[in-house]
């Protein structure tokens, strides 16, 4: 009888705690419910959607034919292809050494002597944030105004005397690219210079000042210290700037379209002239597939090589 | 500082005289170098805020200097002309951070204090979403947009703004909420409280700073986007602010000082923004988090 009903405790207790694992589980599910449902619906459902339709020729309705791994054999030969991995190229290497030379202006600003000074330094080089992105694309625009009497490049050239220079700068094929490279010199954008900033002010002032003392000069103190010190945030980027470059389109479909007679194409444009101008869902959807792939294979590389970018953001944290 | 508490000693050498002109002639360059840095950075947007106060004329007779009378009626153009379209920016771009920060603050909740079934599992399918570029579901998106009806609506933007951003929010938010004091959530439990009652009174009222950082950074992501809605508005009146502005470039070849007057107009939220980003401790943390 009393074993009985010890049993029965147990069993309750048992099954009371399984109510609770229950409920637990309900209530975590209802938390995760609203996120789910935005994810299932816009993010996996069109990835999956994309990914199976890269091995079809689809205008996204109706005409929907299998034809294998026919769109990346086209893709491979596309002539316009060629054109925007090769402007992809000089745009990798022209972007990512414009955002990653910030450091060297983090630097100066960071070795001045006055307080005072710095805090200005800092506060004035990150204020072009303050403008969005493609306003300050829409600004370039006018700097590179074909005309010689009201574009400013133009203008500006006119005032020194060389009108033989003056020309349509996003309009002829050997310059644009250049151009392009040239919007918003120096180069000195917020958000690396403030991540740079950040990550030379971290470095613990004991090791600054030791190597004041071994006679460093500034040149060896930024080789040999900083940069070992702040390669995370030099990482984090190269990943960040890796992976907006090969996607990034917005802007030349608004300084040249492309252009001058796809010139200036980039793999983004080309998925999106041929999706949504073009109807061949299946071509842009083989070109999407590929770039994701670009990337990730860029991202685990960038992982294997280096160290991680959140493995600093740990040990922060333990500590 | 390095030099200068290095050199003191020895000031009175006339040798030291010189260190001290060679330091002084190099922080001299120093500063010129960085100013010239300054002046190039700012001199396009110090052109498009001269040019936005000339008229046609005056830009033609006199290009680099302010010209008189100021033409204020510039910005009584631009504002008429994109007023529409900050409305329509601005209900999008506040139904997103309303959204993201609903959701991810839920989900982001479970994550971090509840122990439930295949967890790390979910966890990790939100995460993944990290990789996928949005040029990937570019296409998926506008075949839904299109099936569900919501073509040339803004909440067309809304909802795939609110799934585009939940991911890195709930990476940020599960971060936060895992790191608040197991303490406070066991004494509530103590109590009676159930889960609901300790994220709402317990894990938001705690997590204001890194909500705002969302907030703010959802803001400014769906408020810059010019593909998105390119694709799924098509009429005027709904246009957002950065098709606007593409618009109305379009429009006025030679109306140059609208147009920059417009282009300032459309900085100042933004500037509004990241200037209150900058204030508050939001700025260092926003950095830390990304680190």
């Amino acid at each position: 009888m009393s074993v009985q009903t010890a049993d029965a405790g147990l069993d309750s207790k048992l099954w009371s705690g399984r109510r609770r694992a229950l409920r637990r589980n309900l209530t975590a599910f209802l938390f995760l419910l609203p996120t789910f449902l935005f994810l299932a619906i816009f993010m996996y459902q069109p990835t999956v959607n994309v990914i199976y339709h890269t091995l079809f020729r689809w205008d996204g309705f109706t005409v929907e034919r299998y034809v294998g791994f026919k769109n990346f054999i086209t893709m491979v030969n596309d002539p316009n292809m060629h054109i925007a991995s090769r402007n992809l190229g000089w745009f990798f290497l022209g972007w990512m050494l414009q955002r990653i030379s910030p450091f060297l202006v983090a630097e100066l600003v960071f070795n001045l002597k006055r307080e005072r000074s710095k805090y200005w330094y800092r506060t004035l080089f990150v204020l072009p944030m303050v403008v969005p992105f493609l306003v300050t694309i829409m600004i370039w625009k006018f700097i590179y105004n074909p005309l010689p009497t009201t574009g400013v490049l133009n203008r500006m050239l006119g005032s020194f005397g060389l009108e033989q220079w003056q020309t349509a700068w996003l309009s002829e094929p050997s310059l644009v690219i250049l151009a392009l490279l040239f919007v918003s010199f120096p180069w000195i954008s917020g958000w690396p210079f403030m991540i740079f900033y950040a990550g030379l002010q971290q470095i613990p002032s004991e090791v600054l000042d030791a190597s004041v003392m071994d006679g460093c000069n500034v040149w060896q103190r930024m080789v040999r210290i900083d940069i070992p010190l702040v390669v995370t945030s030099i990482q984090l980027v190269a990943i960040q700037t890796m992976i907006g470059i090969i996607q990034e389109f917005a802007f030349v479909l608004i300084m040249t379209a492309g252009g001058p007679a796809k010139a200036s194409l980039v793999p983004g444009l080309l998925l999106f002239m041929a999706a949504f101008r073009g109807d061949q869902m299946g071509y842009g959807a083989t070109i999407g597939v590929t770039m994701f792939i670009a990337i990730f294979i860029l991202t685990l590389l960038s992982f294997r090589y280096t160290t991680s970018p959140f493995a600093r953001t740990r040990r922060t944290r333990e500590t | 500082m390095t030099g200068q508490t290095v050199d003191r000693p020895f000031t009175s050498s006339p040798d030291a005289a010189q260190v001290e002109l060679g330091a002084r002639l190099k922080s001299a360059l120093h500063h010129a170098f960085l100013l010239f840095l300054l002046l190039l950075t700012f001199f396009p947007f110090f052109i498009a805020i001269l040019t936005s106060l000339k008229s046609f004329q005056q830009l033609l007779v006199n290009f680099w200097l302010p010209a008189f009378p100021l033409q204020l009626h510039n910005y009584v153009m631009a504002w008429n002309e994109i007023y529409r379209s900050i409305i329509n920016s601005s209900l999008v771009s506040l139904g997103a951070v309303a959204g993201v920060l609903l959701c991810a603050s839920l989900a982001s909740y479970a994550f971090a204090r509840i122990d439930f079934a295949w967890r790390d599992w979910a966890y990790y399918l939100v995460l993944s979403l990290l990789m996928i570029p949005g040029v990937l579901t570019l296409i998926g998106r506008y075949l839904l947009i299109v099936q569900f009806g919501l073509m040339n609506s803004l909440w067309g933007l809304i909802l795939p703004y609110i799934a585009g951003g939940l991911a890195f929010a709930v990476f940020l938010l599960t971060g936060f909420f895992s790191d608040l004091p197991e303490e406070l959530f066991e004494a509530a439990r103590m109590d009676g409280g159930t889960e609901l009652q300790m994220y709402r009174l317990i894990a938001l009222p705690l997590s204001r700073p890194i909500m705002a950082i969302v907030g703010l950074l959802t803001f400014l992501s769906t408020w810059g986007d010019y593909v998105w809605p390119l694709l799924v508005l098509r009429s005027p009146e709904k246009f957002t602010l950065m098709l606007g502005l593409a618009k109305f470039t379009g429009n006025s070849q030679v109306m140059f000082g609208p147009l920059m007057a417009g282009y300032v107009i459309a900085s100042v939220p933004t500037a509004i923004i990241i200037i209150l980003m900058m204030r508050t401790f939001a700025g260092a943390a926003l950095v830390g988090a990304f680190k």
